[in-house]
């Protein structure tokens, strides 16, 4: 590994490359763009904190700026840093509601078609907008009745039959939106002979709360995630996730944005495609295929994070693994959600601006279904085409 | 991941290398770590820096990579090249017959290979209008405006300027450093602004035969100069800016595309950062900083030199940090005083045989390679033969993959 100096940006040849990728400063002017708001500014703020620049608050820590550079620059993570360390704003209720994942899904679970009912009605939202500046058009996703780790725990007897093991990172929206996704992962591993366990605590995994300005409690939940995650490391268990941002944060932001160490852990962190297609390209494991499955052409997304982490690969050969699946790969590039994000009133027209060049190839793809690794992508883009997305679990389970 | 070809690289010469190979139903990967130099290259290509490019090449000492490749070879492989960049979309104009000349965003004439159409370029010194008009954004960082038009007056052209903006422009202005060519391409994506820069043109250009811009013509789409000759009823030429420049992403982008549509993989963001041998010493396989392992017959080292980290300096001196090839080139002192002089840190790179196989401690491997400007032996700059090198040995190791 190379020892870079603890300023990262001195790395930074003012090359302007990552400019040119930034999704948001494609779209908005008045964004300085990531080299401004990030290495060129921290040389600035370093001086002092008068020279924060607030504008640079509209970074939607995509990190495609990151992919973009030649030089390893870690431009998000230093705009993302300085935004914690310096940022004046105050988190509000909305920024409560928006972030606190856990707390609103686990209420909301309980009341689901009351919830689902009354926030898709218009005048509602319209009402939500005005107290809670969250645009109107925006749609929510809608809430399960009952969470994916009810269910599990009453699997618990059926999952311990397996002679392997392996623990669960099911994230918020698995358990409080689509457990059906949480069983499709269920589903698959079982077919690879992996009985699934929860870990022993799991809480959000704070992405909503670090880009809202809960750093304190997210480094709470992380302390506990990975608290949870080193017992099950130290029982020989993988952890795997469906939520291609769930395990970026839990891999890379923990460590580069809350300073928390996960080296220990962070290897024993997987994403479930990775996962499944590394055991199946080893050639010692085999899944059997339904004989007379549908034909399916599925448009594939590559969300932000899956696209930083660098393995967008893993899910599309995944996929083309399945017989009578036809898959086009999408050009990467973001949605416009980020998120919470593109809920925020502020941001609704840059987060659908942002997202439109990918609204069209969609619509042109002409495929049936789109498949990403990442759930903000999928409300952002089933409220914005009129494609349903599948995360590529699954369409794989849904042809087991 | 298992490839037939690894191709350690996403610039110009790893681009070209996988197209080659992929059209010839190869499954080939690409690792490219960030964008590359494409992004700041002009989009002009040049072959060698002499009115007769190939006349020159081939009189180059056995040590240049073109020596190695042999003078018809080249001659075969630009032509090779021609077509790669027709099939991904990109028209360039040029011959390796005989070089033309492009203008440089200050003002310098270059000898070069190929251009992509509708930029600037004058054949045996002359260019092929008298009069001309040049809209510049107002406030625009990317090309150096008294220069341009003092250089087209030496070449005979009256040239009169005109500075225009657009409202959308003006917002980009509360920003000190973004009045670049992207920002502006972008803003001439949209029809409305193409329509009123059409409409300033028609007013302001006077008889001038030819409306000059920088070449800020579209970013998402490429008919921009098209669509605006037929507005203004004008030709339209552009003048190549500064990096990030708008027509060098472009192209970058088309090559990805064409690559990708051939069944091509690109990691993009990877580093590559370690590599597994068999008992031959053979590669095997090749590691990124993503921790994705990529497995195949050939690899390929396509890196760049130190801009694109391919080769990496010190005090102690030069390596190649991947795979610890044998580098050549590397004499004391590395640089001359003289800023002006050929400073010779620029001949250094990684030492092949002539089939371009790596040497390490003197022995080639027999399936690793390395093409473009992470080979030594040559001086792109003063020779003008940095995109022809990248090009012309990307196609040379590609062909000896295929007829493996």
């Amino acid at each position: 590994m190379k020892q870079y100096s603890e300023h990262n940006f001195e790395q930074c040849t003012k090359c302007t490359v990552c400019t040119v990728y930034c999704p948001v400063a494609a779209v908005n002017p008045l964004y300085p763009g990531p080299k401004q708001a990030g290495p060129d500014g921290e040389r600035l703020r370093l001086k002092g904190v008068a020279y924060y620049d607030p504008a640079i608050e509209m970074c939607l820590n995509c990190k495609r700026c990151e992919v973009a550079c030649p030089s390893e620059v870690r431009i998000g993570d230093i705009i993302h840093s300085a935004r914690i360390k310096h940022s004046t704003k105050r988190p509000g209720l909305r920024e409560f509601t928006l972030a606190n994942t856990d707390l609103v899904g686990s209420v909301a679970t309980v009341v689901a078609p009351v919830v689902n009912a009354t926030l898709g009605l218009k005048p509602v939202r319209k009402v939500v907008e005005g107290v809670m500046k969250i645009d109107h058009r925006r749609i929510f996703p809608k809430y399960a009745f009952g969470t994916f780790e009810g269910w599990l725990k009453g699997q618990r007897k059926a999952q311990a039959l397996y002679a392997k093991q392996l623990a669960y990172f099911h994230g918020c929206y698995v358990n409080y939106n689509n457990p059906d996704l949480g069983k499709a992962f269920v589903k698959v591993a079982n077919a690879l002979g992996y009985g699934v366990q929860l870990l022993e605590k799991e809480k959000c995994c704070g992405v909503a709360l670090i880009s809202n300005g809960f750093v304190e409690q997210a480094k709470k939940q992380a302390k506990t995630n990975i608290k949870s995650i080193t017992k099950a490391t130290e029982q020989k268990l993988k952890v795997v996730a469906t939520s291609s941002t769930c395990t970026f944060t839990l891999r890379d932001e923990y460590d580069h944005l809350l300073g928390l160490d996960n080296s220990a852990i962070r290897d024993n962190i997987d994403l479930a495609t990775r996962f499944i297609y590394e055991l199946l390209a080893d050639g010692n494991q085999r899944l059997e295929f339904k004989s007379d499955a549908p034909h399916l052409r599925v448009a594939y997304h590559s969300a932000c994070h899956m696209e930083r982490m660098g393995w967008t690969k893993y899910s599309i050969e995944l996929l083309k693994l399945i017989p009578n699946v036809e898959l086009v790969q999408l050009e990467s590039q973001c949605c416009g959600i980020a998120g919470t994000y593109g809920f925020k009133k502020e941001n609704y027209e840059t987060s659908q601006n942002i997202g439109e060049p990918l609204f069209k190839a969609i619509e042109a793809s002409e495929c049936d279904v789109v498949s990403t690794d990442c759930e903000t992508c999928k409300w952002q883009i089933e409220m914005s085409t009129s494609k349903r997305v599948l995360h590529p679990i699954e369409i794989l389970a849904s042809y087991l | 991941m298992r490839y037939d070809t690894v191709i350690i690289g996403g610039g110009l010469s790893a681009l070209m290398c996988g197209i080659e190979l992929a059209r010839n139903g190869k499954r080939a990967a690409l690792v490219a770590a960030g964008q590359s130099t494409m992004n700041f290259s002009s989009a002009s290509f040049g072959l060698y820096n002499a009115p007769e490019p190939l006349k020159a090449i081939a009189q180059l000492p056995q040590s240049h990579p073109y020596a190695k490749v042999g003078v018809e070879q080249v001659e075969a492989l630009a032509g090779v090249a021609t077509e790669i960049f027709n099939i991904a979309g990109i028209s360039t104009v040029g011959s390796a017959e005989r070089n033309h000349k492009v203008i440089t965003p200050v003002g310098q004439m270059r000898e070069c290979w190929l251009s992509i159409d509708g930029v600037v370029s004058a054949q045996d010194d002359k260019l092929d209008f008298n009069s001309a008009a040049l809209f510049v954004p107002e406030g625009f960082l990317d090309i150096y405006t008294s220069f341009i038009t003092s250089a087209l007056q030496q070449m005979g052209v009256m040239t009169s300027l005109c500075h225009f903006s657009l409202p959308e422009l003006v917002v980009r202005r509360n920003n000190p450093t973004e009045m670049r060519s992207v920002s502006v391409a972008r803003a001439l994506d949209k029809e409305e602004n193409l329509r009123a820069l059409a409409s300033i043109i028609v007013r302001e250009a006077g008889d001038a035969e030819v409306v000059l811009l920088p070449a800020t013509l579209g970013f998402a789409q490429n008919d921009v100069r098209e669509r605006l000759e037929r507005m203004t009823d004008r030709r339209v030429l552009m003048i190549p800016t500064l990096p990030p420049s708008v027509e060098g992403v472009k192209a970058e982008r088309a090559l990805r595309r064409a690559f990708e549509k051939m069944g091509g993989a690109i990691f993009a963001g990877h580093t590559a950062t370690s590599y597994q041998t068999d008992e031959n010493g053979e590669i095997v396989s090749v590691t990124t900083s993503k921790d994705v392992t990529l497995m195949a017959e050939n690899f390929v080292l396509a890196t760049g030199s130190f801009i694109g980290r391919g080769l990496e300096a010190d005090r102690q001196g030069v390596c190649e940090p991947l795979f610890g090839s044998d580098i050549i080139g590397a004499t004391s002192p590395l640089t001359d005083i003289d800023i002006y002089s050929p400073q010779p840190f620029m001949g250094c790179g990684v030492d092949v045989d002539e089939q371009f196989h790596i040497l390490k401690q003197g022995k080639s491997v027999d399936n690793l390679y390395a093409c473009g400007s992470i080979l030594g032996g040559y001086n792109p700059v003063k020779e003008g033969c940095g995109a022809g090198v990248a090009i012309i040995t990307a196609l040379s190791v590609a062909q000896t993959i295929i007829n493996r």
